[in-house]
């Protein structure tokens, strides 16, 4: 009785592990194998998650979101061959910085097909519309709140708003004159607070401000409008080497203590136009032109040390602000 | 970088040269003084001309009745709002006299109504020390015009600069001779001219 029970029992064990063998190994059933229409992302998902399918085949319509592609990348990672198709879905990256400045504007870059129309958002609504040109268009804006959004074609990019960047003084130096006098006031309506040591004649200054040491504790950067600034100029390039900003105007750029640094030195020739300027020559290889006209750079930056240097060729931007246009 | 042009403004209404010496002696001045890049001789321009914005500050003088036409004074409306200065000296030294009384009346219907200066506004220290304020000019005590020591220059200010600067007295007088005069005089007269012209392009 006893050995016939024990027979018994065996052969229902046996029975078991065959059966689930068989189970481990029988080949895929046909309708597992496959893709997920349109819409139908998440039933697939579970059909893929529930039986191990060898192929998951997927065509959207619109960005999966966050979950649904981390599940294609769990399914993916378990060994079934994830592919996806999109063929009417734009894709869409979006970053965002603050300039900076006093007023803190945001910089929204939208990556993305040429001549795709992408729409701009914010925690509190719709802010623009941004027709992408050459993969990549910009926009400031003058304030954003909470999450950016770009949307557009089916997909949809978020970027958080970062805090505002840190801004600080600014130094201006340059001999009295009109430029001196209309870059200062031009500063300070852009809400920027201004140091200036202006230079009246030898061994006079007039000094707007504190009388701060050039440090980039106290200052984000330093205007140099002309050769009036040859006697700080070592202080100049420590404080861009520590990571402080410069830009160095007209004959400023030709002064030999700042060949180091200056992305070109400007002049002689001019070139004419309505804004006429000194034209940048011996452009170091890795600065990059801002500005440009008829073919003549007439700003350019580069990086030194920690810091960024601007050349600009403009030496009467005054003229400006009283012969606007 | 472009020097300063010493610009002197010619308006319709009345005798706008009548101090015809004064911008070759503040010319000297400045560039005996400073190393401010001057030009050599200064420019008259119209005040309703639009080479008014190429030149930042604007010396108006006269004798005569001082109004501006419509044209002019939206000009050197603008001209202020961009940042220009004026500065007006009544040649005639008289607050009863026909050039105090427009200018006045013409300042405050193109800008607002003159204000007494401080005597120690930040002009005064520009470049000289000045201590008591606006120096006092030998044609104020010599009996022509008023015969008053006029204490304060006045002006019209925007987001605390001089536009509009007004003076009573007679600085065109004092400065209206060539300056080879200066070596007769043991203290240069004109110092205070360099400090209007500091202060225009240092503030």
């Amino acid at each position: 009785m006893r050995s016939r029970a024990e027979w018994a029992l065996r052969a229902a064990a046996l029975a078991a592990l065959v059966l689930l063998l068989w189970t481990a190994l029988r080949p895929p059933s046909a309708a597992a194998r496959g893709s997920a229409a349109r819409g139908g992302l998440e039933r697939a998902l579970i059909d893929a998650t529930r039986e191990a399918v060898p192929a998951l085949r997927v065509e959207l319509d619109s960005a999966p979101d966050p979950v649904h592609r981390e599940w294609l990348a769990a399914i993916r990672a378990a060994g079934t061959d994830v592919a996806w198709r999109a063929d009417d879905l734009v894709p869409i990256g979006v970053g965002v910085s603050r300039v900076a400045e006093p007023e803190g504007r945001v910089r929204v870059t939208v990556a993305g097909s040429d001549s795709a129309r992408v729409i701009l958002s914010d925690g509190l609504g719709q802010l623009d519309t941004v027709a992408v040109g050459a993969s990549q268009s910009s926009r400031v804006l003058r304030t954003a709140t909470g999450v950016v959004a770009a949307a557009g074609g089916g997909s949809r990019a978020v970027a958080p708003l970062p805090p505002p960047a840190p801004v600080r003084r600014l130094l201006v130096l340059g001999a009295a004159g009109w430029e001196a006098k209309f870059v200062v006031a031009a500063l300070e309506e852009s809400g920027w607070s201004v140091d200036a040591r202006i230079r009246v004649a030898p061994g006079v200054e007039t000094r707007q401000g504190a009388s701060y040491s050039l440090d980039t504790a106290r200052y984000s950067a330093v205007i140099a409008l002309d050769a009036s600034a040859a006697p700080l100029a070592g202080a100049i390039e420590r404080f861009v080497s520590a990571g402080g900003g410069a830009v160095l105007a007209g004959a400023a750029t030709r002064l030999p203590a700042f060949a180091r640094i200056a992305p070109g030195t400007a002049g002689p020739a001019r070139v004419a136009g309505a804004r006429p300027g000194l034209r940048l020559s011996g452009i170091k290889r890795d600065a990059v032109i801002l500005d440009s006209q008829r073919g003549a750079a007439l700003v350019a930056a580069r990086r030194a040390g920690f810091g960024r240097v601007v050349a600009s060729g403009y030496d009467e931007t005054w003229r400006w602000r009283m012969r606007p246009g | 970088m472009s020097e300063f042009v010493f610009c002197t403004g010619r308006y319709a209404s009345g005798d706008w040269e009548s101090a015809p010496l004064l911008p070759a002696n503040l010319i000297d001045s400045v560039a005996r003084y400073t190393s401010i890049e001057v030009a050599a001789t200064g420019v008259t321009v119209p005040l309703d001309s639009p080479r008014i914005f190429d030149h930042p500050l604007v010396y108006l003088t006269g004798h005569l009745p001082f109004r501006l036409n419509e044209a002019e004074r939206a000009n050197m409306r603008l001209f202020t709002e961009r940042g220009g200065m004026v500065f007006i000296d009544d040649h005639n030294h008289d607050v009863g006299g026909i050039f105090h009384k427009t200018a006045t009346e013409e300042i405050g219907r193109t800008w607002s109504p003159l204000r007494a200066l401080r005597n120690d506004h930040r002009l005064y220290s520009a470049f000289f020390e000045f201590k008591e304020g606006p120096p006092a000019t030998s044609h104020e005590l010599n009996g022509w015009g008023d015969n008053l020591i006029h204490p304060h220059l006045s002006a019209v200010t925007k987001d605390g600069r001089i536009s509009v600067l007004y003076s009573n007295k007679d600085y065109s007088s004092e400065w209206n001779y060539h300056p080879e005069n200066k070596k007769f005089s043991s203290v240069d007269n004109t110092r205070f001219g360099v400090n209007i012209i500091v202060y225009a392009l240092t503030s």
